[in-house]
């Protein structure tokens, strides 16, 4: 049986996609544009004019992006869509060396695998019809066809680096013939099929790319400069091949580029910010404090912890200030000062524990800065907007390492350095 | 030598004959040697065990916490500034723990695609995971940490199927890489507990803030200036080991940028500093980068006599990366000389500490760079031979370009052996490989190469 504060503690993770039951609606408690509101919009418009759509979204590390996306996949499962949840585990094994080929299939994989787990049978056979007829390049190529879903194409992409490019040649020879089988042989059969057990339409999620590792591209006759670059703009077609709603996250330095990514995904992309504690003009947004505020206290509550009780509140609202909206900052400040308690904590905790779970992080995220980052910080700071294009990538380095945070509100994006790169916010 | 944890003797690994008896003593080549402990039984009396600076006592009941409260995965950074102090501080840990945890060195771990899945195996049976010895496999300021990166990507495995709390023990100047080269695994990290062995007290956010580190310095020379006053201002007891990093930082920037009288000033004064506080890591790897300073400048015995004084600090201290990596700088030395005996030999030991420590992409480069050596003195069987290894290794790891690196090496090899068809073949192969990983530039030197040799 673990303590009322243990559990606390562990409420506090936000590398688990939120339970519903502690779940905070915190965009539309804000009045801001909702991206499950956007996402479900426009997935219904498509549904509705039977022309599939493929919809881009993205969000600084610890917003609250994969949460927002089981939420879409829990609405639209209640509109009787057919949703499969693509988590993005390839990633890791194939690294910065992924390409737009390697999302289609492990999409295309993670659809049939979740067709045939609801029983439609005839997505798994047309699947595996389609790889027999390649068995024999396969098989020279050494790949087993008897790995999981069917075939092990995916296992091999995954782990045999050394015939990853031969196979990659093979896909990309017959890419259209794939994405002809999946679109015609799997696809329309499975949407008739679910149709009749009163499924509206199929919908795809594919989380996690936007942790596919940043790698430049030293060439100048390339338009591309980094691999993101290269696989959602110059490959972004290849994404746009499967015959059904597919909802792709992507890398969120490229939301800078919204124009070209927009043009590219054929609409707009949509991004989710940090929870706006002060708004474009620095004054304080009470509602955005309110929402956080409300998230610690569903979690305590769900413990059996009074928060009130654990925490002065005037040592909430520092520990607010100091996260700058950003919930995963939030969540960690506040177990780093349950670190601090002690065993037997008399309450509520004395300030000097918040301060000091405070003082630590700052210095964590101080002491890696080089003199260019301090260079991009102040340029943020004074124009909420990216430095130049000679200092993007140290931008780039910060945006993913949270030294700066992106906001959104109606008028798109804003910037700010996070307060705890600030020495006199911390005065 | 280490006594027993949770009433069970530490299995310890043979020490290697090769190796200073003073190792023994500072438990360096145990750490890099040990097999991931999992103790058993009941707690160990820890009043045997010398009783800890005041403020590392704080820190250590703050970790002891952190363990105490996370219920599957949690990440915590443990910062230290000795690898003896290290040793002492998880066996106290061990000690004071009612529960089982692993003890997994990062050279045990196997970096690589899979990083997850080995750590997962290495930690079963544990209630928590102490990861040590990443001061081995990173090097600091270098443009690409591999072992960071994998650990980055092994991050939601890790969150998914670790089921315990992860704590990674490390020097300062590893963590300050996290943000940068690893900011998925960063960002996951809950704590950092700061464990400093002489006592002094760390200097946390707001006064580094405000001490003027913090403040927005654009000029290095300005922000120097600035940490000569801080280091004159505070004296001993302020974080020298910060300013010497940050020195080192900014001369290797500097270095960089092709201003080299920077960078010998800054990092001649990191050196000072880290003499001061007897650090040798850093005192070998500020001796490292001085070194290949003197060797972009063209002098050739100051840079010998630099690298060969990292060399031996390295030595000295079992750090296996740093000797690979200076050996390699030291046979790119020769080369530059044309002393291609003396290259032969310094890159052949550089691929024994390599193949030691698995680094296998340091290994596939030694590789390549010995069998260019070899095609220069016309042993064409032995050049054949070693770019063949360099290929089969980068491919192993999948890095394409260096793939396409050991093709051109192979295809020029073939060309100066007189064997066109094979020399073509290789360079159209080189060629494409070179324009699948988005190097068009040298896609078209190895086209051109392969054209020039002529139609089949």
């Amino acid at each position: 049986m673990i303590s009322p504060l243990t559990c606390f503690f562990n409420q506090l993770h936000s590398s688990r996609p939120a339970a519903l039951e502690v779940y905070v609606d915190w965009q539309s408690t804000l009045g801001l544009d909702d991206v499950k509101d956007m996402l479900i919009t426009q997935l219904d418009r498509s549904r509705e004019s039977g022309l599939p759509t493929q919809i881009l979204v993205t969000g600084q590390k610890g917003s609250g992006k994969s949460t927002e996306l089981h939420r879409v996949r829990e609405r639209l499962q209640k509109q009787s869509v057919f949703v499969s949840f693509q988590e993005g585990s390839f990633v890791e094994s194939l690294g910065s060396d992924i390409t737009a080929s390697d999302i289609l299939y492990f999409a295309a994989e993670q659809l049939v695998t979740d067709l045939t787990a609801a029983r439609i049978v005839s997505a798994g056979a047309a699947w595996t019809g389609f790889w027999n007829s390649l068995k024999e390049p396969l098989s020279k190529l050494g790949v087993d066809l008897k790995g999981p879903g069917g075939v092990g194409i995916g296992l091999s992409l995954k782990n045999e680096t050394t015939r990853r490019s031969e196979l990659r040649k093979l896909f990309d020879a017959h890419r259209s013939r794939f994405v002809d089988t999946v679109n015609n042989e799997i696809l329309k059969p499975a949407l008739a099929e679910l149709r009749e057990a009163n499924f509206t339409g199929i919908t795809l999620i594919v989380d996690g790319l936007g942790d596919i590792p940043l790698r430049s591209i030293d060439d100048e006759l390339l338009a591309a400069n980094t691999n993101h670059e290269q696989i959602f703009i110059e490959q972004g077609d290849e994404l746009k091949g499967l015959g059904c709603d597919v909802v792709y996250t992507f890398p969120i330095e490229l939301a800078y580029n919204g124009l070209r990514l927009g043009n590219q995904a054929g609409g707009e992309a949509q991004e989710l910010g940090v929870i706006p504690i002060r708004d474009r003009a620095r004054e304080e947004d009470a509602a955005g404090g309110d929402a956080l505020r409300t998230m610690l206290l569903r979690r305590a509550s769900h413990c059996g912890v009074d928060l009130y009780k654990l925490f002065d509140e005037a040592d909430i609202a520092r520990l607010i200030d100091a996260s700058g909206g950003h919930i995963r900052t939030l969540f960690e400040l506040v177990q780093a000062t349950i670190n601090r308690a002690g065993s037997s904590p008399s309450l509520p905790l004395p300030p000097e524990r918040a301060t000091a779970a405070i003082t630590r992080r700052a210095d964590t995220l101080q002491r890696s800065l080089l003199g260019v980052h301090r260079q991009v910080l102040e340029h943020v700071a004074a124009t909420q907007q990216p430095p130049a294009d000679t200092l993007r990538p140290r931008f780039t380095e910060l945006l993913f390492s949270q030294h700066v945070l992106a906001y959104y509100d109606d008028r798109g994006t804003w910037y700010e350095p996070h307060p705890l790169t600030d020495p006199a916010r911390l005065a | 030598m280490t006594t027993g944890v949770h009433g069970t003797n530490r299995t310890r690994s043979p020490i290697r004959p090769d190796w200073p008896d003073g190792l023994h003593l500072m438990g360096l080549l145990e750490r890099f040697r040990r097999a991931p402990q999992v103790p058993q039984g009941a707690a160990r009396d820890t009043t045997e065990l010398a009783p800890l600076p005041a403020e590392a006592e704080v820190e250590l009941g703050v970790l002891m916490q952190f363990l105490h409260h996370a219920d599957g995965f949690a990440l915590a950074l443990a910062e230290v500034n000795s690898r003896p102090f290290e040793d002492e501080l998880i066996e106290l840990a061990q000690a004071r723990s009612r529960t089982a945890i692993a003890v997994v060195d990062a050279a045990e771990v196997g970096w690589g695609p899979g990083l997850g899945t080995r750590l997962i195996e290495l930690s079963s049976g544990a209630s928590a995971v102490f990861l040590t010895g990443l001061d081995l496999v990173v090097s600091p300021g270098a443009s690409e940490q591999p072992a960071l990166s994998q650990l980055d990507l092994a991050r939601n495995r890790l969150a998914a199927e670790l089921g315990v709390p992860l704590v990674i023990w490390a020097p300062a100047y590893v963590f300050a890489e996290l943000p940068f080269r690893a900011p998925n695994l960063w960002s996951l990290a809950i704590d950092r507990f700061v464990f400093a062995s002489d006592g002094s007290r760390a200097r946390d956010g707001a006064d580094y803030a405000r001490s003027g580190l913090g403040a927005g310095a654009v000029d290095y020379r300005r922000e120097q200036s600035r940490l000569e006053e801080l280091l004159a201002e505070t004296g001993a007891n302020c974080r020298i080991d910060v300013l010497a990093e940050l020195r080192k930082r900014l001369g290797d920037l500097a270095l960089m940028q092709d201003r080299y009288d920077d960078a010998d000033s800054l990092l001649r004064e990191a050196l000072t500093a880290y003499r001061t506080i007897g650090d040798r890591l850093g005192q070998a790897n500020t001796l490292k980068s001085l070194g290949d300073l003197a060797r972009m400048q063209n002098r050739y015995d100051d840079a010998d006599s630099l690298l060969r004084d990292a060399l031996n600090g390295y030595r000295t201290i079992g750090h296996r990366l740093g000797e690979a990596n200076t050996l390699n700088s030291l046979g790119d030395l020769a080369l530059m000389q044309d002393r291609y005996d003396d290259a032969d030999s310094l890159l052949r030991e550089a691929l024994t500490a390599y193949r030691t420590i698995g680094d296998r992409l340091g290994e596939a480069q030694t590789l390549k760079s010995l069998g260019d050596l070899a095609r220069m003195q016309d042993r064409y069987d032995d050049a054949d031979s070693l770019l063949r290894e360099a290929l089969t290794a980068y491919r192993t790891i999948g890095d394409r370009l260096g793939e396409a690196n050991a093709l051109l090496s192979l295809g020029r090899l073939a060309s100066s052996k007189g064997e066109r068809d094979v020399a073509r073949s290789r360079l159209f192969e080189a060629a494409e490989l070179y324009r699948d990983v988005g190097n068009t530039r040298w896609a078209g030197i190895a086209h051109q190469e392969a054209l020039l040799l002529g139609a089949p």
